[in-house]
């Protein structure tokens, strides 16, 4: 049952974000986006990550394809600038196949299972000892990670002045 | 019974279509999605070695680089817009002031 469900999402996933690279018109794509998006909420739900699921959605599938979209349609996109170049075929070629060779060294990496790392505390009964998998983020976030979460606070605030200063107009 | 090597096996095919997104395509707003869904590849392998290896701290680090993603993109779109405003056109082949 579980592989049925993964093979589906991940057959998804895949048809998905062809039809993201693919895509002619930057909207089609961000649509693309958006299934991608919830179809790896599906997978960390999967893996029994189910807060980091509700996180992907809320913020990628929420927060980030509404940006996406309102750019698309504030910058009111030219017939040419949708039009894909043909000038760089040479390019493409490369492109396609560099990426392809590199899609295939990595999993051929992964095929190769080298990953034998030493097991942590938090193993599934643990898990539901705290009460679920959000309570055991929680425990690990707010102690052990307690001063990099601070400074994510920080980061958001300069993505937010930075986005306010680079759309202005005309400084004084 | 999905073992490791299946999410790894997909989250490689992600980023590498992901990277051929960047490698091909033109319009700077679809560069910038495929960035984001190598991004999106590898948060799902890190995922998988959280369960492999009964540890939280693959999700503390997936959590901080949604964070990141977040800000990323408001950045990035941001230049967008005011690249848009002065330039005119998204093609990154007509975006070539720093080149010489």
């Amino acid at each position: 049952m579980e592989l049925l469900l993964f093979y589906i999402f991940g057959g998804v996933a895949v048809l998905a974000s062809l039809g993201l690279v693919t895509g002619k018109n930057p909207v089609h794509s961000a649509l693309f986006m958006v299934v991608v998006f919830f179809v790896i909420a599906a997978l960390f739900v999967l893996l029994g990550a189910e807060f980091l699921a509700a996180a992907q959605i809320l913020v990628y599938a929420g927060a980030i394809m509404v940006l996406f979209l309102f750019v698309i349609m504030l910058l009111r996109l030219q017939p040419e600038e949708l039009r894909n170049t043909s000038r760089h075929a040479f390019q493409k070629f490369f492109g396609i196949v560099l990426s392809l060779v590199l899609m295939a060294q990595i999993a051929l990496i992964v095929r190769g299972g080298f990953f034998k790392g030493a097991k942590g505390n938090y193993t599934p009964e643990v898990v539901s000892g705290f009460g679920g998998n959000t309570e055991a983020v929680a425990a690990v976030l707010f102690t052990d990670y307690l001063f990099p979460f601070e400074l994510t606070s920080l980061i958001l605030l300069m993505a937010m002045v930075g986005a306010v200063v680079l759309t202005k107009k005309e400084l004084k | 019974m999905v073992t490791l090597e299946h999410y790894l096996v997909l989250s490689a095919i992600l980023f590498g279509i992901g990277a051929i997104g960047v490698l091909v395509r033109r319009n700077a707003i679809i560069i910038f999605m495929s960035i984001e869904l190598m991004l999106n590849a590898v948060n799902l392998s890190l995922v998988a070695f959280s369960r492999q290896l009964n540890s939280m701290d693959g999700q503390v680090f997936v959590f901080f680089i949604m964070t990141v993603a977040a800000a990323e993109a408001a950045i990035g779109l941001a230049i967008m817009v005011s690249l848009f405003r002065n330039k005119e056109t998204l093609n990154v082949d007509e975006i070539n002031l720093m080149k010489w």
